[in-house]
């Protein structure tokens, strides 16, 4: 039903070329009513917490059946049979991976499980949405993403943010210039609370709290920082080169194996860096990625973006950087106010003209439902997907080592500044 | 205030803003070379700089401000322009049955104050019979402005462009890249205008608390709020249009 078109206005935005150029996965969308009155058939696996919000989300959407759930907590069974009763339950992933019905599956485990049951997937001819990180290490995402082309199966990560309105309008008004050259990437996600969940009985705690404890995961670094690096290079259209870092366990000292307090920096080849910092015993600055150009700062987290100097009028600059697309449209003038701009705080605008809803996970699953459906692996989505956890894992390789890292050349795909020197000479024609 | 030029360029559209006359000025321009299109911009910005030096009722350096000052001493010589702009004043208070009053800033004001206002073409000299009076061109400076923004325009070929000085006062040459003329909407009414090398001027109180118009009849603010708006020819009459018209009610 959606079309690109009806996405672009639904989020409160009119296409043009320039954004195109700046999220080609949006293509996704395809301007043909072609998928109409079909299904994508998904099976969930590992449908705990977040497997139920995506779940919620597909069963809203009318060219999505779920037909099987495969979890190993009967809770989780239980409630995912609440929000899809006729979808058939499996314990194993290699059962539910057997059925003929299931054309793709949503991946929702703990991140140690993602790569085997992605490979397990891929090799029974499944579209692959896992949720993120992709791997436990970089080894991982790149194998994971390597027989995604070798399959030529579909292969979406949980990178919501390249599907919400907000960083979709907020890159194209970055990649246009508006803000100048982007010299910096702060990004940060303060929370005050011991991330844990309650545990029903003391045998679960891993199980439950798998986030906390090394061999399931890597902590803030696989779970936070990977959707505020893909934010960095999205903007930047640059992938680093080195990165150094440090990680401590400073205040829940609690049993917990992961750090509660990690900072790293990305270094591009120019200069440019990409900071990532957490705290978790303070939340007062929130979560954000501030995009730091020479005239001016984007705010996505909030919506907002701001001016150095005067900032300039939305209607006038969305006529300029949307002009392909305009038709004969007017400009709206504020009112009649000339109020001394200088005497009024910078409070910014709203990228998308209002105040944010919603974080892309609808348009995500609608987009991997339209991609299972048509068969066609929208651009760029698993490069993107690919950097956003490999910079994570190494991120995480650069705390545990207390040491600068180079990005591994074995690791690099064809993407953006990165390129792959061949190993040999069939090596050159595979990638 | 920070006045640099700032600019946005992409696929033959140039935008500009800076601010002058305390507010912010938004220009639209193309059909010329993208470095033809900043330079004409830049020469807009100084154009405007300049008119603000001499006519800003708030700066006690600018021309205005000094002869505010000292015309009640004896007839002061001004420049060419300053002159003009007066001139221009006194007709459309006379065209407005006093509604458009540039001396409604003046100490003691009533609906005769105007009359001390002396203006001498010949020796290019103003001279005011009453102390206290003052002349505020602030309303009126950014119509005026637009029409010395068309001048340059055409001097360096410019057919189509949007100028926008502080969402009050727009004038719009030529046409939108896509269709016939410009259209334009004023926020406060919802109004849609289509503009064809014409000017919109806005008058108002955008919100129910806010008031800067005083009514040379009462000499009080003009309170509620309310809209109006006018399209003129040149942008100095659209000012004193729409001021008259939203203080005659
Ligand atoms: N994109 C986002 O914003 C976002 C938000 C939250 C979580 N996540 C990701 O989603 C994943 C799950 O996180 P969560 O918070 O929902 O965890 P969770 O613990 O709530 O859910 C995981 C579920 O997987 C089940 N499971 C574990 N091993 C399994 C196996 N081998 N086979 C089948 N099921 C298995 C568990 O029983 C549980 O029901 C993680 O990768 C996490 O990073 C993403």
């Amino acid at each position: 039903m959606m079309n690109r078109r009806d996405f672009l206005r639904n989020a409160g935005i009119t296409g043009s070329g320039l954004m195109l150029a700046a999220t080609p996965w949006l293509s996704v969308f395809s301007e043909k009513k072609q998928t109409v009155g079909e299904k994508a058939r998904l099976g969930i696996i590992g449908p705990g917490s977040r497997g139920q919000v995506l779940m919620n989300f597909l069963c809203q959407n009318p060219k999505v059946e779920i037909v099987a759930i495969c979890d190993i907590y009967q809770p989780s069974i239980d409630a995912a049979l609440q929000i899809a009763p006729q979808a058939k339950v499996y314990r194993d992933h290699r059962k539910l991976l057997e059925s003929k019905e299931v054309e793709g599956v949503v991946i929702a485990t703990p991140l140690h499980t993602h790569f085997r049951i992605t490979m397990d997937a891929f090799d029974a001819g499944k579209h692959v949405y896992c949720e993120k990180s992709t791997g436990y290490d970089i080894e991982q995402c790149f194998k994971m993403y390597n027989k995604h082309r070798e399959t030529g199966l579909i292969f979406f990560a949980g990178q919501q943010r390249l599907f919400d309105p907000r960083y979709i309008k907020a890159m194209e008004m970055i990649h246009s210039g508006v803000f100048g050259d982007i010299e910096g990437i702060r990004t940060f996600w303060y929370r005050n609370n011991d991330w844990r969940r309650p545990v029903p009985s003391p045998e679960l705690e891993r199980h439950i709290n798998w986030r906390l404890y090394r061999e399931y995961s890597k902590g803030l670094m696989t779970e936070l920082a990977c959707h505020q690096l893909q934010i960095g290079t999205w903007a930047l259209r640059r992938l680093p080169d080195t990165v150094m870092g440090h990680g401590a366990i400073t205040f829940w000292k609690d049993g917990r194996e992961v750090d509660d307090n990690v900072s790293c920096i990305y270094v591009m080849d120019n200069g440019v860096k990409i900071n990532f910092d957490s705290v978790i015993s303070n939340k007062f600055y929130g979560l954000e990625e501030q995009i730091l150009g020479h005239l001016g700062t984007v705010e996505p987290e909030k919506g907002k973006y701001f001016f150095e100097e005067v900032a300039p009028a939305p209607g006038f600059l969305q006529m300029v950087t949307e002009i392909e697309q305009n038709l004969f449209d007017t400009l709206p003038f504020a009112g009649t106010s000339w109020a001394p701009e200088t005497a009024q705080p910078n409070k910014g605008e709203y990228i998308t003209g209002k105040r944010p809803d919603g974080d892309g996970t609808d348009l995500l699953t609608a987009a991997f439902a339209e991609a299972v459906i048509t068969r066609k692996q929208p651009e760029n989505i698993a490069e993107e997907c690919y950097y956003a956890s490999a910079l994570a894992l190494w991120g995480d390789q650069a705390l545990q080592e207390g040491r600068m890292l180079t990005f591994p050349e074995e690791y690099k795909l064809n993407y953006l500044n990165h390129s792959r020197k061949p190993i040999n000479e069939n090596e050159e024609e595979k990638v | 205030m920070y006045s640099g030029v700032q600019s946005v360029y992409n696929q033959g559209l140039l935008y500009g803003w800076f601010t002058a006359m305390h507010t912010r000025v938004d220009i639209l321009l193309y059909g010329k070379p993208e470095e033809a299109l900043r330079n004409v911009i830049t020469l807009i910005s100084d154009a405007l700089h300049r008119l603000e030096m001499r006519a800003n009722f708030f700066d006690s350096t600018s021309e205005l401000g000094k002869l505010n000052q000292t015309a009640h001493l004896k007839p002061i010589t001004v420049s060419d322009e300053l002159f003009q702009m007066i001139a221009l004043c006194k007709i459309y208070h006379e065209k407005t049955d006093g509604c458009f009053d540039i001396s409604i800033r003046s100490d003691h004001y009533n609906a005769e104050t105007f009359q001390s206002l002396i203006l001498d073409e010949a020796h290019s000299t103003i001279y005011f019979t009453k102390q206290g009076l003052r002349l505020d061109l602030s309303g009126f400076l950014k119509g005026y402005a637009l029409d010395k923004v068309r001048e340059i325009l055409q001097t360096h070929s410019i057919d189509n462009a949007l100028v926008n000085i502080g969402n009050s006062s727009v004038m719009a040459t030529g046409n939108h890249p896509k269709g016939d003329g410009w259209k334009v909407t004023v926020a406060a009414t919802g109004k849609e205008y289509l503009l064809k090398n014409e000017c919109l001027t806005t008058s108002g109180n955008e919100t129910p608390g806010r008031k800067h118009i005083i009514n040379p009849q009462t000499g009080k603010y003009v309170e509620g709020q309310r809209t109006v708006s006018v399209v003129t020819a040149s942008g100095a009459e659209g000012e004193a249009l729409a001021t008259a018209l939203f203080v005659a009610g």
